[in-house]
């Protein structure tokens, strides 16, 4: 297998196995993996919790908590907290999902556990249309079905059509830009790789999978608060 | 296989798979840490409600303490001027006593010199009436010439003389 095909191969989502009419592919299997993994270490954090004399874990798991919470209502603002549980939930999943290169291991011929799912366009256009969804919502909402229209003409009525694009738009770069920068990174990676199998990748992926894995995690829920809290605004 | 290809229900699925996440969460992770924090925030506003109370408390028994000293030092002042008061009586009383037993002392001490005198000269007056009485005998029994008058009345004059010296 040369260069070319072997990087067709990686890059690839492949489909692992259907359901009826219904294909799962790989990124949608490791997806279950990661939140198989995700429900048992929530579970194991927060057994035996106790309101006097907590442990180390107890703490941990508080401070994280509320890390998480204060970050999500420092960006969503007071009008639209509500909202937070959300917004933390699309953190946590692209987070993980993108810290998951690290364990990318082949584990049969034809499954590689574990590709990071957001590499998977289908992925990012779930999340991208999810936001949306909550963000328009979220105006509904807020300012009724009548109120929500006139918004669409806000602040004068020559930009309607602009607006009635942003609907398209604003989804389109969330998914685009969080999909093109996990696939770029990942394509660099498997490029590396292929070149030098041993040490060289290890820095690298600290940069590509752990850095810019958390930064596009952190850039698309910042982008998606702040579009929610200009929509209950 | 396609490297990029859009595939609705894998949308579909990760839509759901994303809601699946946000129960975990909500049900495994947000939901029970935040029941603690509640329960520890409850249970530091009863903490805190009870310390406030204690320091109202504390605060009344303060008030009363000192209200219960000013009352003590008012009453200590008073006692102070009653005692004084009672001093000073009690003072004068003892010096008018002093001076009246003084001055009885003064006064018996100059009666009793007095009589004391008086006995004296009276004395005197006797060894005088005495010596007068026995030169007056010495005089009779004797013969009388002017020497021997005159020696009796040596005599007598040096008798005198060692009585007034006495």
């Amino acid at each position: 297998m040369n260069l070319r095909e072997k990087l067709i191969e990686e890059l690839g989502v492949k489909t692992l196995f259907k359901i009826g009419p219904v294909a799962i592919t790989e990124s949608v299997v490791n997806t279950w993996v990661l939140l198989a993994i995700v429900a048992v270490v929530c579970l194991l954090l927060t057994r035996n919790l106790k309101v006097e004399n907590p442990g180390k874990r107890q703490l941990f798991v508080e401070t994280l908590v509320e890390w998480l919470q204060n970050v999500t209502k420092g960006m969503l603002g007071e009008h639209a907290i509500g909202y937070a549980g959300y917004i933390i939930t699309v953190m946590v999943f692209i987070a993980i999902s993108d810290l998951s290169a690290i364990l990318e291991t082949q584990v049969a011929e034809g499954y590689t556990f574990m590709k990071p799912p957001t590499k998977d366009l289908n992925v990012t256009i779930a999340l991208a249309l999810a936001s949306i969804v909550i963000v328009e919502t979220a105006c509904i909402f807020k300012k009724g079905f009548g109120g929500y229209l006139k918004s669409k003409t806000q602040p004068i009525a020559i930009i309607t059509p602009i607006n009635i694009l942003e609907i398209a738009i604003r989804p389109l770069s969330l998914c685009m830009r969080l999909f093109g920068n996990i696939f770029g990174g990942f394509i660099i990676m498997e490029l590396l790789k292929c070149l030098v199998p041993f040490a060289i990748p290890i820095p690298f992926s600290f940069y590509f999978d752990v850095f810019d894995g958390l930064i596009q995690a952190y850039v698309f829920v910042f982008l998606t608060s702040i579009y929610i809290g200009e929509a209950v605004e | 296989m396609d490297i990029i290809s859009i595939q609705p229900v894998s949308i579909l699925i990760t839509i759901a798979n994303i809601i699946i996440l946000y129960l975990i969460l909500r049900h495994f992770l947000l939901k029970p840490v935040n029941a603690v924090l509640e329960k520890r925030k409850a249970l530091l506003e009863e903490e805190k409600n009870r310390a406030e109370q204690i320091n109202e408390e504390a605060n009344e028994y303060k008030k009363q303490y000192e209200a219960k000293v000013a009352e003590l030092k008012a009453n200590e002042k008073e006692t102070m001027a009653e005692s004084a008061r009672k001093a000073a009586k009690e003072y004068d009383r003892i010096l008018l006593d002093a001076t009246t037993r003084a001055d009885e002392i003064i006064a018996d001490a100059n009666k009793k010199a007095e009589m004391d005198a008086k006995n004296r000269q009276a004395e005197k007056d006797r060894e005088l009436a005495d010596i007068v009485a026995e030169a007056a005998k010495k005089i009779a029994a004797a013969s009388s010439n002017a020497q021997v008058d005159r020696s009796l009345y040596d005599e007598f004059l040096n008798k005198a003389g060692e009585d007034d010296l006495e």
